[in-house]
């Protein structure tokens, strides 16, 4: 029989203490006695004799050198155990006490956050990386003194808890029910754990074996095929690779080096020279537009209104000055293009962002999670120093690889999907679909993720047979529908402002490029 | 005593590591251009550089123990380097990837314009190409005299651009080079392209850079066949366009050239 540890955390007064008695007084009966190590004096004091009614012990930890395996090991040799709780102190970092080897028999159950609902908010923004620490570590978050709190500060604490830790359950204190929840199937999760690791290993050496087989002659049309959808995925990711880094280290150092109100002031000085401002400062990112997703996102996070970080992100490619030299050199004999390219995405781009302004959509409801004060974009990495030089630079790197971590993920989705579509449509199908040249050309920005810097070039190979407008749609529309750049930025944005996005885009496309194509007759 | 490790941490630096790993492998081997425009090369070897050096400062943390662990997205970033280490870099068929390149029937039916375009553009390109192509006009001019011209590998894209920028220059002349045979829709039974796939910025947005080409030889090769042809250029009308095209007089099977691909500088 296993010893389970559970472990409850929190600051003063959160009420540990008392959920401690709950726990107590809701087990079931059990042989062998409940070892409760306490880190902290609280308000309320368990009695001896509570105690003893619960079958009981107490034991007082006060400094947190003496959490030690040596002092695990003398309660296993000491006592016949149930179960261990401990009452952590609040200001010590949970990695302290999940380090320590425990005796075979001990393993770590649950780790519960105790919180005051109403002085939650205040103690994550000034205490530091001590809350997030233990938040990133917690199964559940449990808010005592909820009752006086709007559903607003619910939502704000439930997002603040999601921005560190995607899993974590939020339980309020009343519904008992739930907490009983929490503390059943432990010893099934327990083996989850263990063997979550263990299960990916087999499976992707399941997939290695596939591999294998599918190499013999038997599959060899079927391996070809797999074999092409994989080029064309890694060389879609492998081409994105130093341009999301880039935008992850541009992000990182506008996070580590550079102050919030300095960034708004740029985009917000004024309310409607923010557009412009925001359409041409493209001119000074000559990368590619994966580079743009950590960016944007960052902006945002910084307090950059959406329309005017989205029409910075929709310009972009616009007036990109290796997209331009691109597009010139993909249509020499005519240099018109070029500038079509610069006027209709600058067009679309600032319709985009007025449109934006026109619904008022704010950050907050576009933004995944509005907790400016994360240090992270998503997880928690342990705590990040600031302070100095030093400090910074080490927080510029593991923002940087945090952030890259995070976008790489939906570029290998948006990768592996284009990469299907591209190796599978046939080559007819365009052809026998150049009757809606709109809807074509806007099929073919989502899902081809080529870079801006280089569609000028397949663009070219339609010129053929599509009029110069659809040509246009494809150029410009491209990297501001591309589907990887659109997966990237939902590692930020809500789903749901995402696609009124792309509706809001296809809408000014639509308009836009049927006014363009009466005008341009080339 | 063994100390915990985060296996989030670990996760996150076989990532990083194994990225850079895969990348500085391929670039060392050279593979690296089988994905990637070899313009990528400097770039990719700073962001293997870069991930080495995040390696280096997410490394402490793995001894922060950390409870709740969530692997999922990571196995995500696991299977394209699953993928990377285990299958090979595959030139990139021309038939399945047409959707994007129109390929061979775009080539010949009215992009012969579009080809022009694009040698144009480098010619007025002065950086880059220019002292290549000083080069191959040379090579070119002094030779032909009614021999066989052989165009190596890796001539080919500099004599292919020259090709269809002057074509008079070489009406009448022989030539033999490499390539590859892609079929297209309307052609006649004798009629092929010889052609190499040439990449403009990653496997992804190929298009075989070739020549209409003749020769009743063709039955006895399939699509995607590497050749050696040898042939005289003829300038014709071909759909109302005015372009090289090839009489073979003998075709014979070749290995693939070491490089496939050859590439687009702009």
């Amino acid at each position: 029989m296993k010893t389970q540890i559970d472990i409850i955390t929190g600051f003063l007064e959160g009420g540990k203490t008392s959920f401690i008695q709950n726990m107590l007084e809701n087990a079931e009966e059990q042989d062998g006695k409940t070892i409760i190590i306490q880190c902290e004096y609280g308000i309320e004091e368990l009695s001896p004799e509570y105690l003893n009614e619960q079958k009981a012990l107490l034991l007082t930890i006060e400094k947190v050198e003496d959490l030690t395996a040596e002092f695990f090991q003398l309660i296993e040799n000491t006592y016949v155990v149930n179960r261990i709780i401990v009452e952590y102190n609040g200001t010590w970092t949970l990695d302290k006490l999940l380090k320590i080897k425990l005796p075979p028999k001990y393993f770590i159950g649950e780790v519960l956050c105790i919180a005051n609902a109403k002085t939650f908010t205040s103690y994550v923004s000034n205490m530091g990386n001590i809350i997030p620490e233990q938040i990133s570590n917690c199964d559940a978050l449990v808010l005592t003194r909820y009752e006086k709190l709007d559903k607003e500060s619910l939502n704000a604490i439930t997002q603040i808890v999601k921005s560190f830790n995607k899993k974590a359950k939020i339980i309020l204190i009343e519904e008992q029910n739930k907490i009983n929840k929490v503390f059943s199937n432990v010893y099934e999760k327990q083996s989850n754990k263990q063997y979550q690791a263990f299960i990916i290993i087999v499976s992707f050496w399941m997939l290695y074996m596939l591999l294998d087989i599918s190499q013999s002659a038997v599959f060899e049309g079927a391996f070809s095929i797999i074999s092409t959808v994989n080029t064309v995925f890694l060389s879609i990711i492998i081409q994105a690779v130093p341009f999301i880094l880039i935008g992850a280290f541009v992000s990182s150092i506008l996070q580590v080096f550079v102050s919030d109100e300095k960034i708004i002031s740029l985009f917000c000085k004024n309310k409607w020279l923010g557009f412009p401002i925001a359409a041409v400062l493209g001119v000074f990112f000559p990368v590619c537009d994966c580079a743009m997703a950590p960016i944007i996102a960052r902006l945002v996070k910084k307090g950059v209104p959406i329309p005017q970080a989205v029409t910075f992100l929709l310009a972009s490619p616009a007036v990109n000055p290796v997209v331009i030299i691109s597009t010139l050199y993909a249509f020499p004999d005519r240099p018109i293009i070029a500038v079509y390219r610069i006027i209709i995405g600058l067009a679309v781009a600032l319709l985009a962002g007025v449109v934006l302004n026109l619904l008022a959509i704010k950050n907050e409801t576009a933004l995944r999670n509005t907790f400016v004060q994360t240090s992270c974009s998503n997880g928690y990495l342990g705590s990040i120093p600031s302070a100095g030089f030093r400090g910074k630079i080490e927080a510029l790197f593991r923002h940087a690889g945090l952030e890259f971590l995070n976008v790489m993920k939906f570029v290998v989705v948006g990768a592996f999907v284009s990469a299907i579509i591209q190796s599978t449509i046939p080559k007819s199908f365009i052809e026998a679909h150049s009757v809606f040249p709109f809807a074509i050309m806007i099929f073919a920005a989502f899902f081809m993720s080529v870079c801006s810097t280089s569609n000028a070039f397949i663009a070219r190979s339609f010129s053929s047979i599509f009029p110069i407008s659809s040509v246009l749609i494809f150029m410009i529309m491209g990297p501001m529908l591309d589907l990887k750049n659109l997966l990237m930025i939902s590692s930020s944005f809500k789903k749901k402002f995402i696609l009124k996005l792309v509706v809001i885009l296809i809408i000014i496309a639509f308009v836009v490029f049927t006014i363009v194509g009466k005008v341009i007759t080339i | 005593m063994k100390r915990k490790i985060n296996i989030e941490v670990l996760f996150q630096l076989i990532i990083l590591l194994g990225c850079a790993a895969f990348l500085a492998i391929a670039l060392i081997s050279g593979n690296i251009k089988n994905y990637v425009h070899p313009r990528f090369i400097l770039y990719l070897w700073i962001s293997v550089a870069a991930l080495i050096v995040i390696g280096i400062f997410i490394f402490p943390s793995l001894f922060k123990s950390k409870h709740a662990v969530h692997l999922t997205p990571y196995v995500i970033l696991l299977i394209p380097m699953m993928t990377a280490f285990t299958l090979p870099a595959n030139a990139v068929n021309n038939q399945s990837i047409s959707f994007g390149n129109k390929t061979a029937q775009e080539v010949t039916t009215s992009s012969i314009e579009k080809t022009q375009s694009e040698t144009s553009a480098v010619t007025e390109q002065p950086i880059t190409t220019e002292p290549a192509k000083a080069e191959v006009t040379t090579a070119f001019s002094g030779s032909f005299s009614g021999d066989i011209q052989i165009i190596s590998d890796d001539e080919y894209m500099n004599w292919y651009i020259d090709c269809y920028d002057n074509p008079q220059k070489y009406d009448g002349k022989t030539v033999q080079f490499k390539g590859k045979i892609f079929n297209f829709d309307e052609a006649a039974e004798n009629e092929f392209l010889p052609a190499r796939p040439c990449m403009v910025c990653c496997a992804a947005d190929t298009v075989p850079y070739g020549f209409l080409c003749r020769s009743d030889e063709i039955k006895s090769y399939k699509e995607n066949d590497w050749i050696i042809v040898t042939a005289t250029i003829k300038v014709e009308d071909y759909k109302g366009e005015t372009m090289p095209v090839l009489y073979a007089s003998s075709l014979s099977a070749a290995t693939p050239p070491e490089d496939e691909y050859v590439y687009y500088n702009y």
